[in-house]
């Protein structure tokens, strides 16, 4: 017999579970094999040591809590285990308390998150008309490209300001907020030339007031969000070389940010104080604004940046 | 009493409990309750729980004891469900970091080590049951299943068969290579045992 077919059956020769011819094996081989005798020796004494093991005794009341677990409960006992925190529901506390400390703090990150506004002013267009421009110049630190993207949501009708009314219901008031806003509708009696921002843009585009009615380009680009730029630059100049120096020109100068739109349009953010060089560079000959009386730099408001789009004829 | 006088009253009080006795469930726990709350505190570490664990595991058996087919395995259906219990409660507090807070010394505190030796002899006792306890916790969880239920427990092995199910061939080679592997931890200390 080898070594190793002595000791897989040292289990069974403890339990005497061992068939006789086996047990003799094992036996002659320990006669003839000090190691396997040690071996089976520390074997023997490791299980006996185990099963000498005194058995810890039983709380007295373990029966007594049986039958109380056996009891049906009412729901005030549960409730009432639940907050003292009894068996495995002790966990239940502190889980709860981890919870809303978890939602607590959700909320509080969500609150920091930016949102992005959409038009919640599209509901008529009279609201168009006031409220939407007012809405603009929440945030004219930003880009009005920007700003026109996120105005691209439809059918918005939640209050992104809660608890602050909106500008719309400023109007008739002489508030200092007013002449800060340079997007809000000046008062015709204010004031009786019409500035850019007042541009009625024709019935077709409703989503505007901005928009003139040449924008066939961007109507047609569905999956181009709506833009609305506050007057359209349109260059006839021939041929193209001419054309394109003009554009180079606008494109190149450092006093306005240019963006391809498409094709044949891009979009300028002109701050108000840059609108002068911008027209020297489109010669008048060449060029066709709409609408034309913005040629006028007068008719300027006092808007910090004009949204002013491009287009080569 | 020795096994099949156990096996016998176990039977006539299933039987007793199915026929509408109360009073043999008590016996029922009476008769179990040590081998079991042990069993519970080999995976649990703590009276608190091993109590909670146990009783928890009997409440089971009461409602479920009406289901049992075979009323001549009642002890291997037990332990299968004791087994179930101390398993999903060991993962349970496992999870939740229970473990990292108990010592050996709390582990070991309900133990009382009666004898007629001296105080020396009971400490150095006292010390290689902590000993073997911490070397049993530290072997795989088949091997020690298998060590607990055979060696703890006393369980035949066409019960452990039964209880874990695995063919008995696998019960008998399992359980021998987990006690050599005992053996084999325990080889440095073999002077204390």
């Amino acid at each position: 017999m080898r070594c190793q077919d002595c000791q897989e059956l040292f289990s069974l020769y403890l339990d005497g579970e061992i068939d006789q011819i086996s047990r003799s094996n094992v036996d002659s081989h320990f006669a003839s094999c000090p190691q396997c005798k040690t071996e089976w020796q520390a074997f023997k004494n490791s299980i006996d040591f185990l099963r000498g093991m005194p058995m810890a005794s039983v709380p007295p009341d373990f029966l007594t809590g049986i039958h109380q677990k056996l009891e049906p409960r009412t729901p005030w006992q549960t409730v009432k285990e639940f907050l003292t925190g009894k068996g495995e529901k002790k966990w239940a506390l502190s889980t709860a308390f981890a919870m809303l400390v978890i939602g607590f703090v959700t909320a509080s990150l969500i609150q920091l998150i930016p949102f992005t506004p959409t038009d919640r002013d599209s509901k008529t267009p009279s609201a168009l008309q006031s409220g939407q421009m007012a809405e603009n110049n929440r945030n004219t630190a930003q880009s009005p490209l920007v700003l026109a993207e996120n105005e691209g949501g439809k059918g918005g009708q939640q209050d992104f300001y809660p608890g602050v009314p909106l500008l719309s219901e400023y109007e008739g008031k002489d508030s200092p907020v007013m002449q800060q806003l340079a997007m809000v509708p000046r008062r015709k009696t204010e004031q009786h030339i019409p500035t850019v921002d007042f541009v009625s843009t024709g019935a077709g585009h409703a989503s505007s007031p901005y928009l003139d009615a040449p924008f066939g380009s961007f109507a047609s680009q569905q999956q181009i969000p709506a833009i609305k730029p506050d007057l359209q630059i349109t260059i006839h100049a021939a041929p193209r070389a001419e054309q394109m120096a003009i554009v180079k020109q606008i494109v190149q100068s450092p006093l306005w940010r240019a963006e391809l739109y498409d094709h044949s349009t891009l979009l300028l953010s002109v701050p108000a104080s840059s609108y002068d060089q911008l027209l020297q560079i489109c010669c008048a000959e060449k060029t066709s604004l709409s609408p034309e009386y913005a040629r006028n730099t007068r008719y300027i408001s006092l808007k910090r940046f004009l949204t002013v789009a491009v287009k080569l004829d | 009493m020795n096994k099949d006088e156990s096996k016998t009253e176990t039977e006539q009080l299933v039987q007793d409990f199915l026929d509408g006795d109360a009073q043999a469930f008590n016996r029922l726990v009476m008769l179990y309750q040590t081998k079991i709350y042990n069993l519970a505190l080999n995976y649990v570490k703590s009276q608190e729980e091993a109590k909670d664990l146990a009783q928890d595991i009997f409440v089971t058996v009461y409602r479920s004891l009406p289901k049992l087919r075979e009323k001549e395995k009642f002890t291997s259906w037990l332990y299968q469900i004791a087994i179930n219990h101390c398993r999903n409660r060991y993962k349970k507090l496992s999870r939740r970091g229970y473990f990292s807070n108990v010592s050996l010394d709390d582990e070991e505190s309900f133990l009382q080590i009666a004898g007629d030796e001296g105080p020396e002899k009971l400490l150095q006792r006292k010390n290689t049951i902590n000993l073997v306890r911490a070397t049993i916790d530290s072997m795989a969880e088949a091997e020690k299943e298998i060590i607990l239920l055979r060696d703890i427990q006393e369980l035949a092995y066409e019960e452990i068969s039964d209880i874990l199910h695995i063919p008995l061939g696998t019960v008998k080679s399992k359980l021998n290579r987990a006690r050599t592997s005992l053996k084999d931890r325990l080889k440095k200390h073999y002077q204390d045992l």
